[in-house]
């Protein structure tokens, strides 16, 4: 029973105690008053709790000088327990990651959408014989181009891989009408498929309308020329999918139940009046509570994306107003400008004053 | 846990069979540290959980908001103090100095109940502020670490208010010790993995 000796009694223990508790005002300190560069206060915090931890197992759990089995023992625990930590945080690093790669793949694909703009306003022939451009060309037309147009069956599997995997990844860090994703992961799945389905259908509904696609063309002209000084075409599409598209989705259709679609919404409420400035006011203020988007209830929250600048949040604005077939919804479309975002940063609205803001709904 | 009582019963029987023994350990101890080993995963699962959905709400309470610094650490020290005591209040066992045994037990029931009691304070408050379980991702993960702490603290208060009672009831010598000394090694397990806590979750949190 004594072989795990004291270690020189009472006094020994004392001066333990008071170097624990120096330590932990010590901490307090570095916290409070920031004295040190946030890396090195980083790695004192973690060393003075190093220190703390050893100084308790070794001296008043008598670890130290106790039969060694015990230390192998809470040691094979510890290192359990801590490559669990590791293994935990790797994994979600990881799954970060692919949604790097991701955010890379999709931005590669808004500049061959450049390139294909370019190619259908008269250098088709130039294009065509840019295989590169052609191979990257084809997933990106499923995208933005099933609204007017079906896309051939072959296509379509790049189209659910993509889209599944967004959900998946990133749906853990969110939260649905109150109940925390990670059980929802499933479910998103399963709606995933439903909005994929969902989107075909309704390019195959619009795809009815052949001069649709005319005017599209006509009004992101008229508009390109009006704002000829506010360059937002790729800054709109890459803020949208490294900001938006979590919930929102490539498709623009969100997810039904919990993230109300921007496709077909965004132009009712740009008619509505007061609509510029209330789209404005939900990216920068956030918006939460009840609403009813195509006949479906929402009751979530978006949460505020003040962070962005003027011009990310004009350009992803009229990325989202003229994408997925929306443009064919708005005539004579002039464009957000940056200004317009600047004059309502001063209103500092709650998500849930934004809601009072909203436009009645048609 | 096994209570005091039981453990009591078992303690004379217990001297006879020693020589059977595989390794020089007492079994209580052994198996309390291995215990000790199974709870560093448990609490490395709830850890790693908090962490890696850190930063991730939608929607505030935030951390930096309400956590409670000056508050933590008072809490933190008073924690580590009853440690502090519960080695005492060992020591005084082995060396069958009853009184002190009984004033420092009680001390780390006190402390320890201290401790609960900054705890109580401060779910109330956050609860009060809008934090619940179901407020978010930070809401979710902290009350499942941290409650689960309190909870292991609450057994070892009560385990440990055990012995004080039971020292009134019948005589109590140093060959009661180990027993002391097993409940002993929860009470500063719970104080280490406070340590990790109050670095990872309050103070780590306002650095930069």
């Amino acid at each position: 029973m004594h072989q795990n000796g004291s270690h020189g009694g009472t006094a020994f223990y004392t001066l333990i105690a008071v170097v624990l508790g120096v330590i932990t005002f010590g901490e307090f300190a570095i916290v409070e008053w920031q004295f040190m560069g946030a890396g090195i206060t980083y790695t004192w915090l973690y060393i003075l709790s190093i220190i703390k931890f050893v100084l308790v197992v070794a001296f008043f759990m008598h670890l130290w000088g106790d039969h060694k089995m015990l230390t192998q023992i809470f040691a094979s625990g510890m290192a359990i327990g801590a490559a669990t930590l590791a293994l935990m945080l790797f994994l979600f690093t990881a799954a970060n990651m692919n949604r790097v790669e991701q955010t890379r793949f999709f931005q590669q694909l808004s500049i061959s959408k450049t390139v294909a703009h370019e190619a259908s306003a008269g250098h088709g022939a130039e294009a065509a014989g840019h295989g590169e451009v052609a191979e990257v060309v084809m997933p990106e037309r499923s995208f933005a181009e099933s609204i007017s147009r079906p896309a051939p069956k072959n296509q379509q599997p790049v189209f659910n891989l993509v889209n599944d995997s967004v959900p998946a990844l990133n749906l853990p860090t969110l939260k649905l009408n109150g109940v925390v994703a990670p059980t929802a992961i499933l479910a998103s799945t399963e709606t995933t498929t439903e909005t994929t389905e969902a989107s075909t259908e309704s390019a195959t509904e619009t795809s009815t309308e052949d001069h649709s696609e005319t005017t599209t063309e006509t009004s992101t002209e008229v508009s390109a020329e009006a704002a000829a000084s506010f360059d937002w075409k790729e800054l709109g599409d890459t803020t949208y999918t490294s900001v938006c598209l979590a919930c929102h989705q490539m498709t623009g259709a969100g997810i039904p139940g919990a993230f109300p679609p921007l496709k077909d919404h965004m132009p009712e409420l740009y008619k509505a009046e007061g609509g510029r400035e209330y789209m404005i006011d939900v990216v920068l203020y956030g918006l939460q509570g009840a609403i009813n988007v195509a006949g479906m209830d929402y009751n979530g929250i978006m949460p505020p994306q003040g962070h962005l600048s003027d011009e990310q949040i004009a350009a992803v604005l009229n990325h989202e107003l003229t994408s997925w077939g929306n443009d064919a919804l708005i005539e004579d479309f002039k464009p957000i400008m940056p200004d317009e975002v600047k004059a309502q940063r001063g209103n500092t609205l709650s998500p849930a004053q934004v809601l009072e803001h909203r436009p009645p709904s048609h | 846990m096994v209570s005091v009582a039981h453990d009591h019963a078992h303690g004379h029987e217990e001297v006879a069979h020693k020589e059977h023994r595989s390794t020089p350990i007492d079994d209580k101890k052994l198996l309390m540290w291995a215990f000790l080993a199974s709870d560093c995963m448990f609490f490395g699962a709830l850890i790693a959980s908090y962490l890696v959905y850190k930063g991730r709400s939608l929607q505030g309470p935030y951390p930096t908001e309400i956590l409670n610094i000056p508050l933590t650490t008072v809490s933190s020290f008073v924690l580590l103090m009853s440690s502090f005591l519960m080695v005492l209040a060992l020591d005084a066992l082995r060396h069958d100095n009853i009184p002190r045994f009984r004033l420092w037990t009680a001390g780390v029931c006190f402390f320890g109940s201290i401790f609960l009691g900054f705890q109580v304070f401060e779910f109330v408050h956050f609860v009060h502020v809008g934090l619940t379980l179901q407020r978010n991702l930070f809401g979710t993960t902290f009350f499942t670490l941290t409650g689960t702490h309190g909870l292991h603290v609450t057994i070892g208060v009560l385990w440990l208010l055990s012995f004080l009672i039971a020292s009134y009831v019948r005589p109590m010598t140093k060959k009661d010790a180990i027993y002391l000394e097993v409940a002993g090694l929860y009470w500063h397990f719970v104080d280490i993995v406070w340590i990790v806590i109050f670095t990872i979750v309050y103070l780590v949190e306002f650095v930069g």
